[in-house]
């Protein structure tokens, strides 16, 4: 009897809350609560807590049959030709990610991140769009604004948010639902936001970035920390999107929109996806199906099984992100290493590069590199610099619908968790105003289909119906539908 | 050797001597039941840093060995590791052996194959408390730290630079440090209802630091440390009535002050109870964590707390709690891991303790205590007097 | 929450096991006993088989009190079916005390088959208990 542990971090958000893995004789593995870690003293939410239940392996294919994982390698190396497409949103290590950008530089390409704000926004912003700032911080800000619900999209914000109440911070929330722990939950048109929240140097602004973040809504929100001075702290949804960011040339990305627009008008015919799913990742899932249904070749490098994985050419499985060397850097900045020591990922990018021993020292010293550090410690948050930026002209596209189900991601389904929260939530009057009953679920409607829903009845805003998941006829952050019993 | 009898111990190997906590005598003795196949398996700690370690379940002795001394910082409970039918044996801190009793009631755990090696226990700390506390009150870098001790009411921390830190853990606890609130209040020091209960209060003399004290609580004790003593793994020496008076006395004074802490925490709600649970509660984000470690719930998957409810509840309060609160009136043992995992901070523990203790006391049913049954399991008839 | 007027009519969940204090239900309707209609009875086997979740989710759902009833001590169907009620009513009050729901609404009485009267009365007296105390404050939003 032998039990391995992995000292890692979970793989749900750009948190990191640290974690123990726990590996039995049979290959099965459980989590367990690292009490000591930095990030949030082993402290996990629901999708932490069931990591083992919804992570499964990946296994490598060639046209849809199981082989050999050099066989795999071997084959998206013939695969991947001048001009594919890569893909890295951030859900596996530095490492990888940087061998893949060797990868990509060797065909002329880059990696897209997916988040696609960044192309659209001055590289002066970048460094503020990209690191936040320490949690700790956030328990000594005087004022937090949220622009996201930390209860659903960010769980392990919340203690962070409730300290800073304890120690005298005022929170307001700007959002689709009221958030029990704000002392004011507002709604406000963003050409208010600086006369309204009147912010200063004291005060945080948490918000969101995901690829599908209206760039102009981000520009809204650094105008609003520029003119006040406020600290700006963007999650994202992916563990590493920070340091995949950092190591990544961000202007000359793409946005997973532009990507699929692409595929559709038959200018890329060969993608390459580590660990990023983009049926899961994105709002509108039948398109993305049809859209990768035209490619000549998907080739996805990860290391779980997802919906991608069924219809990619190749998929080159490589071990789970608990078991790989390498590095993640959190929405803080901080750089969280591993304890594991697989190198299947990276060995695989070398093989296809002709490089296939020593890829893992090269790219791990140019992230110490990128960071500025001699080595990872995860108690010291390396030093970014974040320069001065010129407020932008931002004009976020109003949803003027009269019924908007909205989609408001979270951890859990950027990696297409299954979960308990497969329900839709809207205010009292909404359910009386179309005779909805309790018990009974409520149809919803939009051009895309229509399902019956479980529904919740909660404080949001008229006219939305709020989902946490992505429901069947979902097309977009913001779908207009109908409700009816 | 009898049941009652009381020891002094070391491990006969001066590595395990002296890296041992007192006298390496828990250590040789598990590492014995492995190698003389007593037992197939042992739950101890892994150790992966100064404040930091995690259980395996392990049938390397070496494995065993490496995991001598103990560690203050590491409030984690090991019953939860155990598997029902494998021969296994623990080291038990009084809420170790007290939830592997209740897991045994409810056919969990396997009682006559589980050999229960109780430790002495004055209390745990949070290890991020620890490393706050080191930074404030002992102006320590956490890095620096390379041993700890407690010794006459004092934490003391040992440097790099072979220095001694010293300070009295009821001003470190005054500032809100120290030990967790549980740990302030459980009035269970000696583990009399393991198997055999090893700590170093009354160890005097030469031996003192030196030599472990151990009082047999059951046979299966016996046979554990005979197994150690036959391999030729552990000395002992009886104990003398001056080091069991110390022990005892100690013991008793412990009480004394867990109890003052149980007035001062568990105190009577001010205003309405309603209104404090609603907002205790109100932040859950039905994680689920605190049933997950609970070391004295025994429904696993698919419990009445979690299968009526559901995160598409508008009650005002959660079901899953209001059953937990019930569920856990007569078993709840206060030891603390759902306070120390829920995400959002709730004082879980505590609010268990105020739902639990008045029924304990009431029925004078102390959970963990011994293989009585709690008062929910069955209906005396005789003792209703019909 | 809901305006305490005259009108108010509390509603109340009664568990009844299925061998008296239901059969105590029907005599109370065949003897044509007076009764406030707050009561929605749900029968069950035995006292016995209440589970604390049910009387925890009738609060949850609206309910502004519950009784528990079932056969006299001594004439339970399954023998002891009501001393097992009885200790989980113990913990179930000191539960509903400790969460500072008023006490007056929870409530465990022993009701045979043949006490239609008794049954009414009970039913009546606890009615104007409920009133005295008025809505439950676990109701929740947009329950009547
Ligand atoms: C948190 C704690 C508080 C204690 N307080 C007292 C006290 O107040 N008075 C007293 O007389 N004795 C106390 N003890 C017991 C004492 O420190 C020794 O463990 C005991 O004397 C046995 O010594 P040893 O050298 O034989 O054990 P060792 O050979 O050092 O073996 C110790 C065993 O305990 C395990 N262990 C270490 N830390 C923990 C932990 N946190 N939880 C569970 N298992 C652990 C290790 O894995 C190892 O197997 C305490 C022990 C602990 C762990
Ligand atoms: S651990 Fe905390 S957040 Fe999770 S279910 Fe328990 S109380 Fe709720
Ligand atoms: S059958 Fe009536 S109480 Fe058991």
């Amino acid at each position: 009897m032998n039990e391995n542990i992995f000292t890692t971090v979970c793989p749900g958000c750009s948190i990191a809350c640290g974690m123990y893995v726990r590996e039995k004789d049979d290959g099965t593995f459980d989590i367990d609560w690292r009490k000591d870690a930095v990030v949030n003293a082993g402290k996990l939410c629901r999708f932490g807590v069931r990591l083992s239940a919804n992570l499964m392996n990946a296994t490598s294919k060639v046209d849809g049959n199981e082989v050999e994982f050099s066989d795999a390698v071997t084959a998206a190396g013939k695969a991947i030709s001048d001009g594919a497409t890569f893909v890295s949103v951030g859900n596996t290590t530095c490492a990888e990610h940087l061998a893949l950008m060797k990868l990509a530089g060797s065909k002329g390409a880059v990696v897209n991140t997916g988040m696609g704000a960044f192309s659209s926004i001055p590289a002066e912003c970048h460094p503020t769009m990209g690191v936040g700032i320490p949690f700790d911080a956030i328990e000594s800000a005087k004022k937090i604004i949220l622009f996201i619900d930390p209860y659903e999209q960010y769980p392990l914000l919340v203690r962070r948010i409730l300290a800073a109440k304890k120690n005298g911070a005022a929170v307001t929330a700007v959002g689709w639902k009221a958030v029990s722990l704000a002392d004011d939950n507002k709604t406000i048109d963003p050409a208010n936001y600086e006369s309204e929240l009147a912010l200063d140097s004291d005060s945080v602004i948490i918000a969101e970035l995901n690829p599908s973040t209206d760039p102009e809504r981000v520009m809204v929100l650094l105008n609003l920390a520029k003119a006040s001075g406020a600290a700006i702290m963007f999650m994202k949804p992916f563990v590493n999107a920070v340091g995949c960011d950092l190591a990544s040339k961000k202007t000359e990305q793409k946005s997973l929109d532009q990507i699929i627009a692409e595929i559709n008008d038959g200018s890329i015919k060969t993608l390459v996806c580590l660990d990023s799913d983009l049926i899961e990742i994105m709002p509108d899932e039948t398109a993305v199906r049809e859209a990768l249904g035209k490619l000549d070749n998907l080739i996805v490098i990860t290391s779980r099984t997802s919906a991608i994985t069924d219809v990619a050419k190749i998929v080159v499985a490589t071990e789970p992100l608990y078991k790989k060397a390498g590095t993640i850097v959190n929405a803080e900045g901080r750089a969280l290493h591993n304890s594991g020591e697989g190198t299947d990922g990276i060995d695989a990018i070398g093989t296809m590069l002709g490089q296939p021993v020593g890829m893992y020292d090269e790219v791990h010293a140019a992230l110490l590199a990128t960071l500025g550090i001699d080595a990872v410690d995860e108690r010291v948050i390396p030093a970014y610099e974040k320069p001065d930026y010129a407020a932008m002209d931002a004009n976020p596209t109003a949803e003027a619908v009269e019924t908007a189900l909205v989609y408001a991601g979270g951890p859990f389904l950027w990696n297409g968790m299954v979960d308990d929260n497969d329900f839709v939530e809207m205010n009292l009057d909404m359910v009386l105003a179309n005779s909805l009953l309790k018990g009974i679920p409520a149809k919803i409607t939009s051009d895309a289909g229509e399902a019956a829903v479980k529904f919740k009845v909660s404080d949001v805003a008229p006219g939305v119906v709020l989902s946490n998941v992505k429901l069947p006829m979902t097309t977009g952050m913001v779908t207009s539908v109908t409700v009816s019993r | 050797m009898e049941v009652g009898d009381c020891y002094i111990g070391w491990a006969t190997d001066e590595d395990i001597r002296t890296r041992g906590a007192s006298g390496g005598l828990v250590t040789a003795m598990l590492a014995a039941a492995l190698e003389k196949g007593l037992v197939e398996a042992v739950v101890v700690l892994k150790k992966l840093g100064e404040f930091e370690a995690v259980p395996v379940v392990t049938s390397d002795p070496e494995e065993v060995k490496a995991a001598a001394g103990s560690m203050h910082s590491v409030p984690i409970v090991l019953s939860r590791y155990l598997d029902y039918g494998t021969k296994v044996a623990l080291p038990a801190k009084p809420c170790d052996a007290r939830s592997t009793i209740e897991q045994a009631k409810r056919g969990q755990v396997d009682i006559d194959t589980t050999y229960i090696v109780g430790l002495n226990c004055g209390g745990t700390m949070h290890p991020a408390v620890t490393r706050d506390m080191l930074d404030v009150m002992y102006k320590l870098d956490p890095a620096d730290i390379e041993g700890e001790e407690i010794d006459k009411g004092k934490l003391i921390f040992e440097t790099k630079d072979g220095k001694e830190h010293a300070i009295k853990i009821d001003e470190l606890e005054e500032e809100g440090y120290g030990r967790r609130e549980s740990c302030q209040y459980c009035d269970v020091n000696i583990p009399t209802m393991a198997d055999i209960a090893c700590g170093n209060w009354g160890v005097i003399g030469d031996l003192a630091g030196k030599g472990t004290f151990v009082e047999i609580n059951t046979e299966k004790g016996i046979e554990i440390l005979k197994n150690a003593i036959d391999a030729g793994a552990v000395e002992i020496t009886p104990a003398d009535d001056k080091g069991k008076a110390i022990r005892a006395k100690v013991d008793g004074a412990m009480m004394n002050v867990a109890a003052a802490a149980n007035k001062k925490y568990l105190s009577p709600i001010e205003g309405s109870h309603l209104d404090y649970y609603m907002n205790a509660l109100s932040d859950c984000i039905n994680c689920g964590a605190c049933k997950t470690v609970c070391p004295v719930c025994a429904c696993g998957e698919g419990a009445k707390c979690t299968d009526f409810s559901s995160a598409s509840d508008t009650y005002k309060m959660s079901l899953f709690h209001l059953v937990r609160f019930v569920h856990l009136m007569d078993s709840c043992i206060g030891c603390g891991q759902c306070t120390d995992v829920c995400p959002v901070d709730i004082p879980l523990t505590h609010i268990y303790q105020r739902f639990a203790v008045p029924m304990q006391e009431e029925f004078e049913y102390k959970p963990g205590m011994d293989m009585t049954t709690p008062p929910f399991f069955g209906v005396d008839l005789i003792e209703e007097g019909h | 929450m809901a305006e305490v007027t005259e009108e108010w009519q509390p509603k109340i969940v009664m568990f009844c096991c299925n061998w008296c204090s239901y059969g105590g239900a029907d005599s109370a309707g065949m003897g044509r006993f007076q009764q406030p209609p707050t009561v929605r009875v749900i029968r069950v086997m035995c006292s016995g088989r209440m589970d604390p979740v049910f009387i925890l989710n009738a609060f949850l759902e609206g309910a502004d009190g519950v009784i528990f009833s079932g056969c006299h001590i001594g004439d339970c169907h399954y023998v002891n079916g009501n001393y097992k009620a009885t200790v989980k009513y113990k913990f179930l009050k000191a539960m509903v005390n400790e969460l500072g729901l008023e006490d007056e609404r929870l409530k465990l009485d022993w009701i045979s088959a043949s006490e239609g009267e008794r049954y009414a009365e009970v039913v009546t007296e606890f009615t104007e208990q409920i009133k005295k105390v008025g809505p439950s404050p676990l109701k929740p939003e947009g329950v009547i």
